[in-house]
């Protein structure tokens, strides 16, 4: 019979894959960002009701035992922000550059509104999802006072951020960037609140974020979790909910190879 | 004419943050002193700098940043040939380096900022500290310098063999924290407390100190 350890190494034998839960925001945020790329990596559950995220061998990925955690041959990763960051260095010359890195000027902007997510919009979003989503999911009732207390705090940032996106199209400039996308998690559950309307009523927050191709994709799926019983769902290829945002020009929802005629002379 | 300006107050740890790296690439520097006891930072002058009125910002010709962390990797990459290297080249490297850099920001400075603010900052402005958010905290930064001290067992610096950002910012908090109670927690783990002397002791630090006395 094989062990955990066993189990862990058969799956480390898969060339590329993030650890995690995609119900989880954090682990969201990486899968999120390689839809925006296409790229195909595993999902390798982890069993959070087990706490399988606290004990070996997920910790010797990552020793706060948080998920995500990525893999990528002897790249081991951990912490959301700092795996897309290593992705998108990466993956700079494929689909859209999210780092601006062509610009060190306008990378630096990516930067700083990374920052800003990471410091001013992560936490009050965050305390407001759990009060609003994740308590009543253990028979509580939301503390109406924190709410209240973040959603000002939430609200002051988003006012900056409408003043910001009132002149420029996405955060970062012209171009949509991990700075944008970073947002994404929290806004999709956020939508989904009584508190929606904090965004609606920000016509250029709303105009900017919600409206992306990933941004529907990412509202289907968050919405069918919310429905699920199960911690985490695997799919083989996308679900029937979410094939007609994907499809493409002739009208297939999946990769496959396309042979490029090369014109002589 | 100095390359940059920094605007800030040295006693904000977001402004030493930014400080420490500018002395660190030695960098000529214009510093321009924010006075947030004037309310200055929430003005439209400096608003202009940064939209959420907090220090410290950069002026570097017509580019203008905000929030340190992203300052700090500008300069690490604009300056990449002046001074010591805070950042690795090697995009493997430097993956390690990125995942310590958010360990700072994510799980040691929400703890250690309370911390500080409650311990150190609260008692010179007169207000008194809320043991129940000090008892929280002090439990949840424990956890993290044991993270802290299995990694350092293995590893010189958090990002690797070379000092970077990844610990160049834990700098202003740790100076802070170091004149309170929390001090026995990095003295208690023998690779924490010769990490932090290793860098409290670089020349660069020991200038943004000798700023900080002079206000």
């Amino acid at each position: 019979m094989s062990s955990e350890g066993d189990r862990f190494k058969v799956n480390m034998t898969y060339s590329r894959g993030v650890h995690g839960a995609l119900f989880s925001t954090c682990t969201a945020r990486v899968w999120i960002y390689l839809c925006e790329k296409g790229l195909d990596y595993e999902l390798l559950p982890i069993d959070m009701v087990a706490g399988a995220h606290k004990q070996q061998p997920f910790r010797s990925l990552n020793p706060f035992g948080e998920i995500p955690a990525f893999e990528e041959g002897e790249v081991s990763l951990f912490e959301s922000r700092a795996i897309n960051r290593y992705l998108a260095r990466k993956h700079k010359d494929i689909g859209t550059d999210l780092l601006l890195s062509n610009s060190l000027t306008q990378s630096a902007l990516v930067e700083i509104w990374m920052e800003v997510e990471a410091h001013k919009f992560d936490s009050p979003s965050s305390v407001i999802l759990r009060q609003i989503i994740v308590i009543p999911k253990y028979g509580k009732a939301p503390d109406k006072q924190v709410i209240e207390t973040e959603m000002e705090k939430l609200g002051k940032v988003l006012d900056v951020y409408e003043e910001r996106l009132s002149k420029s199209k996405y955060l970062a400039g012209e171009n949509y960037s991990l700075a944008d996308l970073h947002h994404i998690p929290h806004l999709v559950y956020f939508m989904k609140t009584s508190e929606a309307n904090a965004i609606t009523s920000r016509p250029h927050v709303q105009l900017r974020h919600c409206f992306h191709q990933a941004n529907r994709c990412a509202d289907v799926l968050a919405s069918m979790s919310i429905d699920q019983d199960a911690e985490c769902i695997s799919f083989n290829c996308p679900p029937v909910d979410i094939r007609s945002i994907l499809e493409d020009a002739v009208g297939l929802y999946v990769n496959r190879v396309c042979f490029v005629s090369v014109v002589p002379g | 004419m100095a390359a940059i300006k920094v605007h800030g107050n040295p006693l904000s740890t977001a402004s030493m943050r930014v400080l420490a790296t500018v002395y660190e690439k030695e960098i000529d520097h214009e510093f321009v002193f924010v006075d947030m006891r004037a309310g200055e930072h929430k003005k439209e002058h400096f608003l202009s700098f940064n939209p959420f009125g907090q220090v410290p910002a950069l002026e570097d010709g017509d580019l203008k940043l905000f929030e340190s962390r992203a300052i700090n990797k500008y300069i690490a990459c604009e300056y990449a040939v002046k001074g010591t290297q805070l950042i690795y080249q090697d995009s493997k490297k430097m993956a390690i380096t990125s995942v310590w850099m958010e360990v700072e920001a994510q799980q040691y400075d929400p703890a250690a900022s309370k911390l500080g603010w409650e311990l150190a900052i609260k008692p010179l402005l007169g207000m008194s500290t809320d043991t129940a958010v000090v008892e929280e905290n002090e439990a949840k930064l424990a956890k993290v310098l044991d993270v802290y001290e299995s990694r350092l067992a293995q590893s010189k610096y958090l990002g690797g063999d070379c000092f970077t950002l990844a610990d160049l910012h834990h700098l202003p908090t740790l100076h802070y924290l170091f004149g309170t109670q929390v001090k026995k927690h990095f003295d208690s783990r023998p690779h924490v407390s010769a990490w932090v002397a290793d860098i409290t002791a670089r020349p660069a630090w020991l200038k943004v100190l000798a700023l900080l006395s002079q206000q």
